[in-house]
């Protein structure tokens, strides 16, 4: 939405030209305001609290403030999950998920061979059951828990899998070999498998592209439930040596390959989305809210300042100095010390 | 509130000056109050609130031979985390304030001798006599359509516009989904310039008369009276409530 239309113009300065006075009741507290941002305010109070803000300059600022403070909380379009109605649809949720990606899993073909794709890595990130997935240094892990797929999934699977097939033999011709940087190598063994599902069909071929299509977005949609509805886990080149990422900020760091956890403090309370290790003691995480934690010696968080309160869905380090994180918009940014100063990047720069 | 009684434990066990809970808060919030504190001033002008926050917290001050902690104003209807920093923001709102109501103001003089000498140049540059006259119309329906918007879309409006929060931030103060925010906005405002026009097609204003208004009004937004505009609204409620009684 344009904020420069010049009937917003005008809607604006009317708004801004001087405070507006006459409220009616006492300004808000703190702990209405607190209800109110948590959702927690009884709906009559949650009205009385609009009406009254509605018309006071200060509870204005106040709820502005409170808004602008809220760095490392979940949005509250993320919270809707949690309503009593639909609370229990994440388990289902999760169960399909997991049963439709061991499907895709299973019927992906050789690894080795697909053109290297960085977009989509972060929709690749692992569960929290490893035991089919290759392991990625450097990344997230790939694979998901077995399971079995209704029938009209497998019917599309099917038609992705022969197209994939094709794509492949197309590649292998025409695509020469990528003489890639390390993290697109990783980017590749995570991604590839969805990448070729994304490869654009050629043309006149709309019935594969059509299939390739939906075999996307269903595999994009069902990964996405999955990574939800599970930790993350994140691999150094070190392979014993992991962070997985649990709900509410908490992260955990193996040692010994994942037979044991030791939960780790973050400082943050937001679901952590994704992560980089680039070597066994540094770690790179991301998460709402432009939420950016680095560990250089794989025990300690600190939080590294990004210039946006975006949603950052992805991130990819070299090492505890230079990573790329890629935001919900698509954006990318870049920093080469150590997360102190970002600039904008076209996603290829990496 | 059963959701946040581990917060309400730890709050009252502070307030109580249990040192291994105050250990845990510091170690737990800490970082939670300066990042809310860099957010709302990056310069890191809020920080001394944040640390103020604590003195305040621990109870340094004494009332009747006890200490007055902050934490005994916490009952548990949100979680710690968001309390405090709802009486972080709170405090940096009032400095804020405070700030600008012992900034000096302009020179009375030079100000107003400013404005006129603009109007008057503005006048003799002025290609048509009914602008001024569209513009004030055009300002008059807009405070009025304005005054009649519901509370919550006042609020939606003031807060994207006004506070210039995000399109997400704005969302977020109201508890609804961005693209709720969205699309709400954008009705508002369809509300607003319908409701304008309405009020100039009622006044006798011809077509070509009302596209004249929304031009002057968009070419100077000038800067509204906006006492006299929720001075409209609140009366205005105050009528509505008074007829439904």
């Amino acid at each position: 939405m344009s904020r420069d239309t010049p009937f917003e113009r005008l809607v604006r300065e009317a708004l801004r030209a001087s405070a507006p006075p006459g409220p009616r009741g006492e300004c808000l507290d703190a702990a209405t305001v607190a209800a109110l941002a948590d959702g927690t305010l009884p709906a009559d109070e949650r009205v009385a609290a609009e009406a009254h803000a509605a018309d006071c300059g200060r509870c204005q600022a106040f709820l502005a403030a409170m808004a602008r403070s809220a760095v490392d909380a979940a949005p509250a379009h993320a919270r809707w999950w949690r309503a009593p109605a639909v609370r229990w649809l994440a388990p289902i949720t999760a169960a399909t998920a997991a049963a439709t990606a061991f499907v895709v899993w299973s019927v992906m073909p050789d690894r080795s061979a697909s053109k290297p794709a960085i977009e989509d890595i972060q929709l690749t990130q692992a569960t929290t059951t490893p035991a089919r997935a290759p392991e990625t240094p450097g990344g997230f892990v790939g694979g998901v828990p077995g399971g079995t797929a209704p029938a009209a999934n497998k019917q599309t699977l099917q038609t992705a899998r022969e197209n994939r097939r094709r794509d492949e033999a197309d590649h292998k011709k025409s695509a020469p070999a990528d003489a890639a940087e390390p993290l697109k190598e990783v980017a590749r063994s995570d991604a590839e498998a969805f990448d070729r599902l994304s490869a654009p069909a050629r043309a006149g071929d709309q019935e594969r592209a059509k299939a390739a299509a939906s075999a996307q977005v269903n595999t994009k949609a069902i990964l996405r439930s999955e990574a939800l509805a599970t930790g993350r886990v994140i691999t150094s080149p070190d392979m014993a040596v992991r962070w997985r990422l649990l709900p509410a900020g908490r992260v955990e760091r193996s040692t010994d390959a994942g037979s044991t956890w030791q939960a780790q403090n973050t400082g943050v309370t937001v679901t952590l989305t994704a992560g980089a290790s680039p070597t066994p003691s540094t770690c790179w995480l991301v998460g709402p809210g432009g939420v950016v934690l680095l560990s250089t010696d794989g025990a300690s968080w600190r939080r590294a300042p990004f210039p946006e309160g975006v949603d950052l869905t992805s991130v990819r380090a070299t090492d505890d100095k230079t990573a790329i994180v890629t935001a919900s918009d698509g954006r990318t940014f870049k920093t080469q010390d150590g997360g102190q100063t970002w600039a904008r990047t076209p996603p290829q720069d990496f | 509130m059963a959701g946040h009684a581990a917060d309400l434990d730890l709050a009252r066990r502070c307030a109580d000056g249990d040192e291994p809970a105050w250990e845990r808060f510091i170690l737990e919030y800490r970082p939670l109050l300066y990042r809310a504190a860099d957010a709302l001033d990056p310069s890191g002008g809020a920080r001394d609130l944040a640390d103020s926050l604590y003195a305040d917290l621990y109870g340094l001050k004494e009332q009747h031979g006890a200490r007055q902690s902050l934490f005994c104003y916490y009952q548990g209807r949100s979680s710690l985390a968001t309390w405090l920093r709802a009486v972080l923001a709170q405090r940096f709102v009032d400095r804020v304030r405070a700030g600008r109501r012992i900034e000096p103001l302009p020179d009375e003089q030079t100000g107003a001798g400013e404005e006129v000498t603009r109007l008057a140049m503005r006048a003799a540059r002025e290609p048509n006599p009914d602008r001024r006259v569209y513009l004030s119309v055009a300002r008059r329906a807009l405070r009025l359509a304005i005054a009649r918007l519901s509370d919550r879309d006042r609020l939606r409006l003031s807060l994207y516009y006004r506070e210039d929060l995000t399109l997400a931030q704005a969302a977020r103060a109201l508890g609804e989904h961005e693209g709720t925010a969205s699309r709400q906005l954008a009705r508002t405002r369809r509300e607003l310039r319908a409701d304008v026009e309405r009020q100039l097609r009622d006044a006798g204003f011809s077509a070509a008369q009302t596209a004249e208004c929304f031009a002057s009004a968009i070419e100077d937004p000038g800067r509204l009276d906006l006492e006299e505009l929720f001075d409209t609204a609140v009366e205005s409620k105050k009528r509505m409530a008074d007829r439904s009684l």
